[in-house]
C-alpha cells in the first residue's frame, strides 16, 4: 500500500482525452499503491495509451492465459499446482501475462508477456 | 524573478513564458516553511524539470495550489507543472492542468506531477485535460530510497 505513513486523497477529479506514450495517462504508481481503485472516486474519460488507459502500476504478478492449461490447472493444498500433460509429449508451454496491482496488463514497448518451457526427459 | 525571497502566499499572479535550462522554470522552491498559490496562472513555462514549480529535498512543509491554472507548460524531462521530490505535503483543490507536456522521450516521466518521495498528498476537484507524456501523464508517484 502507499508508504508506511503517507496518505494519498484522489477525489472529485477528471482526468480527460490525456495520452500516454506507453502506459498510465492518467496516473502511474510506482512502489507505492492506492488501497482502493482510483475509478472509485475519480472520472476518468478517452485517456488512451498503449495500454492500461488510465492508470498503472508496476509491474507485480503473472497471470496463466493459455486457456487450455488454465483450465487444467488445478489448485492442491499444499499451494502447488496440478498440470495434466498428455502422454508422450517431451515439450509444451505455458503463457502468462505480467499484470499490475489492479489486474491490468502490463506491456514493454516490444509487447509483453512470459512463457515458461517445459522440457520432459 | 532570480534570487532568495521568503514568502508563504502567492496569489493572483500570473506566470507565462519564463525559461529556463534548469529546474524550476517559474518557481523554485528552496527555503522552509508553508507555501500558498491561490488564483495563479502559469502558462508556457519551460524548463528540465518542473517549468512552473519544482521542489526538491529543503523544508518545506506543505504546499498548497488552490484555483490555480496550469496551461501548455513542457518539460524536457520530468514535471512540466510540478516536480515534487522531498518530504512536503501537498494539496491541490480546484485546479486545472491542461495541455502540458514533456518531451516525448521513453525515460521521461510524469508530465503534469511528478512526485517522488513526497508526504502525505490531497487532489481534489481538480481537471487534468489533453495533457501528453509516456508513463504517468497526469501523476506520476513514486517513492525512491
Amino acid at each position: 500500500m502507499l508508504g508506511d505513513n503517507v496518505v494519498m486523497n484522489l477525489t472529485n477529479n477528471n482526468f480527460k482525452n490525456n495520452s500516454a506514450f506507453i502506459g498510465g495517462a492518467g496516473i502511474y504508481f510506482n512502489n507505492k499503491l492506492l488501497s482502493e481503485s482510483p475509478y472509485q472516486q475519480n472520472n476518468f474519460i478517452d485517456n488512451k495509451a498503449s495500454f492500461a488507459n488510465d492508470f498503472l502500476t508496476f509491474p507485480m504478478r503473472l497471470k496463466i492465459t493459455d486457456s487450455t492449461y488454465l483450465r487444467s490447472l488445478s489448485s492442491l493444498t499444499d499451494k502447488t499446482y496440478s498440470l495434466s500433460i498428455v502422454p508422450g509429449i517431451t515439450e509444451t508451454s505455458l503463457y502468462f501475462d505480467v499484470v499490475d496491482y489492479y489486474g491490468q496488463t502490463v506491456k514493454s514497448l516490444n509487447g509483453g508477456f512470459v512463457f515458461l518451457i517445459i522440457l520432459f526427459y | 524573478m532570480s534570487g532568495n525571497i521568503a514568502i508563504n502566499t502567492i496569489e493572483n499572479c500570473t506566470f507565462v513564458n519564463i525559461t529556463s535550462t534548469q529546474e524550476g522554470g517559474a518557481i523554485y522552491l528552496s527555503l522552509p516553511g508553508d507555501l500558498t498559490i491561490t488564483n495563479c496562472i502559469f502558462s508556457q513555462n519551460t524548463a528540465l524539470d518542473g517549468s512552473a514549480i519544482y521542489y526538491e529535498e529543503t523544508n518545506l512543509k506543505t504546499l498548497i495550489l488552490r484555483s490555480t491554472f496550469f496551461y501548455q507548460n513542457v518539460a524536457g524531462e520530468n514535471g512540466a507543472a510540478l516536480f515534487i521530490s522531498g518530504s512536503s505535503a501537498m494539496i491541490i483543490e480546484k485546479s486545472n492542468f491542461i495541455d502540458n507536456l514533456i518531451n516525448q522521450n521513453v525515460q521521461n516521466l510524469g508530465s503534469v506531477l511528478y512526485l517522488n518521495n513526497p508526504g502525505n498528498i490531497s487532489i481534489l476537484y481538480s481537471d487534468f485535460e489533453r495533457n501528453e507524456g509516456i508513463l504517468g501523464t497526469c501523476i506520476y508517484y513514486s517513492e525512491t530510497s
